[in-house]
């Protein structure tokens, strides 16, 4: 088999969703997302096999994968396990050659990610114990709201008063918010300035990096237009996301694969 | 009290004022609260002092989050916060801020400023132990002091520049402490928000127009008819009360307490003090602002303060105690929790204790402890 | 039938005539301190799993604890009397006031919480009941209060340590540490308490400079704490004591400062898990832990020396080298962790000495003389001695990156942990890396969640290397 026709695999296990991404050289042949459920081992062997399935290839004919994510190390299959920072930073430059900040916000945490020209991480910086940064602060929201967390992106950019939101923490914000709900203000407002407030903690942590352009939006959250509008606003500056920001980690891990093969 | 409406306006327009000193080439010099700086100095100096007491806000907190780990003091963070985002108006006019390096919060806020800012800090050492070698090390901070406003000003601040200073400030004292007794009487002389803000007052506007305030203020409050106080009578005590954080306050007025006497190492000025006249200035300043004066919570020991506060509990008949301080002030955070056995051993008298990171959704819970607290000792 | 504590004695480095011969002293004190037959038991699955017990060096520091953990709790009823101190301590103080106090009895000097840290905390993991004690009588969770302090009050309340003749406040570096020896005081029988102060209120950017009258304060405090000491226990410091408590521990001294060198090999010999056992000796107990303990890594300085020779490492040849500030005081997960995700770590900060002294004032007293030399080390300096220190460590070991692992509650390292990074990537112009976790309770962090960081960082600077 000649190098660049190898069959690369790239699984990224988070604690919400699984993630595959399976190359042939630079081709991206498939991508799937499966909810990660209770097992992670499971997750793995389920979304590997769903790729498999589709594509009607077996296991052998994988020359190399890599897993990465919160649980990549349950990935008994996988040759080599890499950060999800590393495998974030080569998948957002495979498609963005110009890139140079990714921003991934996850459920658990979120990270922004400076790289250079080869996809390399320059610097870094994730969240620190808090929630605050995470998809988990606009979920909690979202219920508090009763909300879909598929729709608050929308609903926050028809927010014509944003509401100020003062609290840092995501149990006080909660509280904050429902007494801005029984003050009357919208709930359109109150999911804009939920989500000004999320962007400005993520550009605080981010600063200590720095957001060259290109700038980049991965991971579930990306989703989320209106989080990448206040995240806009507040840097002043265009933000890419990619068509399917979740598999990124993925694509980055078997790029990596890939490069173990050619190697 | 016209006295009081006349200085809480000037007290609103103090940044008027203090633009006003500025156009005229004087010298505007900030400080760090906690009683450790003596004005004396800078008015000596012929500049004009301000003491940095404002708080209570918390965006000013949320804006260091970038510069300061959230485990330092909600006060010092919140400086750190307005001086930083350059958009608030008193830091962006002082020519110095002076810094009196107590605990570990002090020196966040020195560092991260001299780090981040292009701003004139001064740091000077506060040590932590009274004693003598300990009083030598503070006036040798107190001379480091003097020699930088010298320098600055360009004025030299001679012994009977010095010693007219002292009798401004021994004045401003005596007449704040003269203010407080009339608040022993059962009646109810002045307000606590009141009191409150003339010691903020003190801490901002012209002095010798303070001066003549207080003096009416003391002829108004001889002449007014006073009615019985009603309600319990609490001495309010924490870390800092700031210019600005006056939820406390309203939040025990308005479930019927009466704070009655309060003591804060910073936001109330320590106006117990004289500085003595008949001794060397500087020493007498020395001696004065680190010996006499009763010793902060984050002072080894820190006996003498809790020993204060029984004292202040008799001589002002308090029927209760609240203890109020901000978030990571770990020196008081413990004598909280052995001061309530010491004070009803001594006293008989009950302790609420709370605490603030000037977080505005913190408002409903101390409200519903407030009112418990106040319920169970008017019975 | 092998007594239940046997087993976990001898992966201890404990001989056999030794375990027999102080049969009742071990039985006693582990009676005292709660430790049966399962937390023998998980102990020695513990040791075996996190640290590299086939080298006896390692094995004889792990008992030097045990031994010294033995001595404190029975002191008292052994008719001793004690003396603590508090952390970080001020080098040869303890050793200074054990050589003086030879004429007057039997002291156990030390630093309790520490030897807690190493036992119950890396050898037995069973501190949480004791934190939570802490925790409980003025030392509350949710108040970033330092978890070795709760350590301290928790052993005291619980009556698992006896309460000191003495005990010597850090009132030099931090506030906490002196409060809470004073509340300590309040609650649990008024013992003195002396408190050695000093102001850190140099300005940033002076170090190495200083102001001289900080060092006669400080040096004051010093002579002031020998002279209570005389008026309070009889026992006399002056010079001579000094510098013969220093020979007493030279032979420790060196020993570490050895296996400081060999560390700096590349691969690096040693993992930090088990070099971590050997940095606190000099500031745990003034017993055993010097004398056993100097012989302890004597031997594993010669057992390190020879994997230096194999080319032995526990990353491999050419792994990124980092500085790390301080390991883990009672988590080997954590420790394990750097070689586990391929990080050399050839220097802990703390562990480099420091730097030679300059020419200064022949200061008088032997307290300002030590006050002098406490300034050159950076860390009781300032916030930006102690950074610039770190930079003096960087260039000194030629390392790759930078962990500044600090520990959350601590507020001399926390009051401008958010300076470090900025400055050092501006100034050193290495990758720094910002942890923030717990040195003394596994609770307050995620190994997790910190492995992932690391793990990237670790990516990171291998990419660079490769591509350099």
């Amino acid at each position: 088999m000649k190098s660049d026709e190898a069959l690369i695999a790239g699984i990224d296990i988070g604690a919400a969703t699984a993630k595959a991404v399976f190359l042939r050289g630079t081709e991206i042949l498939s991508s799937c997302v499966i909810p990660t459920g209770e097992s992670v081992k499971k997750a793995a062997e389920t979304v590997m096999q769903q790729m498999l399935d589709e594509l009607r290839l077996s296991k052998e004919e994988v020359a190399y994968s890599i897993a990465t994510g919160y649980g990549r190390r349950a990935v008994d299959f996988a040759d080599e396990v890499i950060t999800e920072i590393s495998c974030h930073g080569k998948g957002v430059s495979f498609l963005y050659p110009e890139a140079r900040t990714v921003i991934d916000i996850g459920g658990q945490d979120s990270k922004v990610i400076e790289i250079d020209v080869t996809g390399n991480i320059a610097n870094f910086v994730m969240n620190d114990k808090c929630a605050a940064g995470t998809g988990r602060f606009l979920e909690v929201m979202a219920r508090a709201l009763n909300a879909d967390i598929g729709e608050i992106g929308m609903l926050s950019l028809q927010g014509d008063e944003p509401c100020q939101i003062s609290n840092t923490c995501t149990v006080f914000a909660e509280s904050e918010m429902i007494s801005l709900r029984a003050e009357g203000k919208s709930r359109d407002n109150i999911l804009a300035g939920i989500h000004s407030a999320m962007a400005h903690r993520i550009i605080i942590m981010g600063n200590s990096v720095g957001f060259k352009k290109q700038i980049v939006f991965t991971g579930g959250v990306a989703k989320n237009t209106g989080m990448k509008k206040a995240l806009e606003d507040r840097l002043g500056q265009e933000i890419l996301i990619p068509e399917n920001p979740q598999i990124i980690g993925a694509l980055g891990a078997a790029i990596l694969a890939g490069n173990k093969v050619k190697r | 009290m016209e006295a009081l409406d006349h200085i809480r306006s000037r007290l609103a327009s103090g940044l008027t004022g203090l633009n006003q000193e500025k156009k005229k080439g004087k010298k505007i010099i900030g400080y760090i609260p906690g009683g450790y700086f003596p004005e004396e100095l800078v008015i000596a100096a012929g500049a004009v002092p301000v003491c940095m007491i404002r708080g209570g806000d918390h965006s000013a907190v949320e804006a260091s989050i970038a510069y300061v780990d959230r485990w330092i003091d909600t006060f010092y963070r919140a400086q750190i916060g307005s001086c930083i985002s350059g958009e608030d108006p008193y830091y962006r006019m002082l020519d110095a801020l002076f810094v009196p390096i107590t605990d570990a919060n002090s020196r966040a806020l020195s560092d991260t400023l001299m780090y981040h800012t292009d701003m004139d800090i001064f740091p000077f050492g506060i040590p932590h132990t009274k004693s003598e070698d300990g009083c030598r090390y503070y006036l040798h901070g107190l001379t480091k002091v003097k020699d930088k406003l010298e320098q600055m000003t360009g004025t030299e601040i001679t012994g009977e520049r010095l010693a007219d200073a002292i009798a401004v400030c021994n004045r401003e004292r005596e007449l704040l402490r003269e203010i407080c007794r009339f608040r022993k009487s059962p009646d109810m002389a002045l307000s606590a928000q009141d009191f409150v803000m003339l010691n903020h007052a003190s801490m901002i506007v012209d002095k010798a127009e303070f001066i003549q305030n207080l003096e009416d203020l003391v002829r108004e409050l001889q002449e007014i008819e006073t009615a019985a106080m009603k309600g319990p009578r609490i001495l309010l005590t924490g870390s800092t009360l700031a210019m600005g954080d006056y939820k406390i306050i309203e939040l025990i007025e308005s479930c019927g307490g009466n704070v009655v006497i309060e003591e804060f190492a910073e936001g109330i000025i320590p106006y117990w003090i004289t500085v003595k006249t008949d001794a060397d200035p500087m020493g007498a300043l020395a001696d004065a602002y680190f010996t006499d004066r009763v010793a902060p919570a984050w002072f080894r020991p820190g006996d003498e303060r809790l020993e204060n506060l029984i004292q202040l509990a008799g001589d002002f008949s308090v029927d209760g105690v609240i203890w109020y301080q901000l978030m990571y002030r770990e020196s008081y955070k413990m004598q909280s929790f052995y001061f309530p056995e010491m004070l009803r051993k001594e006293t008989g008298l009950s302790m609420l204790t709370l605490e603030s990171d000037y977080d505005p959704a913190e408002t409903g819970q101390m409200s519903t402890r407030i009112e418990t607290y106040i319920e169970s000792i008017r019975r | 039938m092998a007594p239940y504590y046997s087993e976990l004695l001898k992966l201890c480095g404990f001989e056999e005539e030794e375990i027999t011969g102080q049969q009742h002293r071990i039985e006693s004190a582990f009676k005292k301190l709660d430790l049966g037959p399962k937390d023998m038991e998980k102990a020695a699955g513990r040791v075996k799993k996190y640290f590299d017990i086939e080298l006896r060096g390692v094995r004889k520091i792990l008992g030097v604890w045990i031994k010294e953990l033995i001595d404190l709790v029975l002191a008292r009823e052994e008719g001793k009397k004690l003396i603590y101190y508090g952390y970080p301590p001020f080098q040869y103080t303890g050793l200074a006031i054990k050589a003086a106090a030879a004429a007057q009895g039997e002291f156990w000097i030390g630093c309790p919480e520490m030897i807690f840290c190493q036992t119950f905390g890396q050898i037995f993991n069973k501190l949480i009941p004791i934190l939570e004690e802490g925790e409980a009588q003025g030392l509350p969770p949710g108040h970033a209060m330092c978890s070795l302090l709760q350590i301290k009050n928790g052993a005291l309340s619980k009556k698992m340590i006896p309460t000191p003749d003495l005990s010597i406040a850090t009132s030099y570096f931090c506030d906490m540490g002196p409060k809470a020896d004073e509340l300590m005081q309040h609650r649990y029988g008024g013992y003195p308490v002396l408190y050695v102060d000093s102001c850190l209120d140099s300005p940033w950017g002076e170090w190495p400079d200083f102001d001289q009258e900080r060092v006669h304060y400080f040096g004051k405090q010093l002579n002031g704490l020998f002279r209570s000491l005389k008026d309070l226990l009889g026992i006399e410091i002056d010079n001579d004591v000094w510098y013969g408590a220093r020979n007493l521990a030279a032979p420790l001294f060196m020993a570490t400062n050895n296996l400081a060198m060999l560390l700096a090999s590349d691969p690096v010999p040693l993992d930090i898990a088990d070099s971590e056992l050997v940095i606190n000796l000099p500031a745990a107990g003034m017993g055993v832990a010097i004398e056993e303990g100097a012989e302890a890594v004597e031997i594993l300085v010669e057992e390190v020396k020879k994997r230096v020779e194999e080319g032995f490492g526990v990353v491999p040849r050419n792994a990124p080298r980092v500085l790390l500030t301080f390991q883990s005081l009672v988590d080997p997960v954590f420790n394990r962790l750097f070689s586990e995700v391929g990080l050399a770590v050839p220097s802990i900060y703390v562990l480099l000495p420091p730097p030679n002294k300059p020419k200064s004032l022949p200061y008088p007293t032997l307290g300002e003389k030590r006050a002098e030399v406490a300034m050159f080390g950076g860390m009781y300096h300032s916030s930006y001695g102690l950074i610039k220190r770190m930079q003096e460590c960087i260039a000194f070991t030629q390392v790759d990156g930078v962990v500044y692992n600090y520990h959350y509650s601590c507020r001399p390292l926390t009051c401008n942990s958010k300076l470090v990074k900025p400055f050092i990537e501006r100034e050193s112009k290495l990758p720094t890396l910002l942890l923030d976790m717990d040195y003394y309770d596994d609770r307050n962090y995620s190994a997790a969640a910190l492995r992932t960081r690391l793990e990237a960082f670790a990516e990171m600077l291998k990419a660079k290397k490769a591509t350099a």
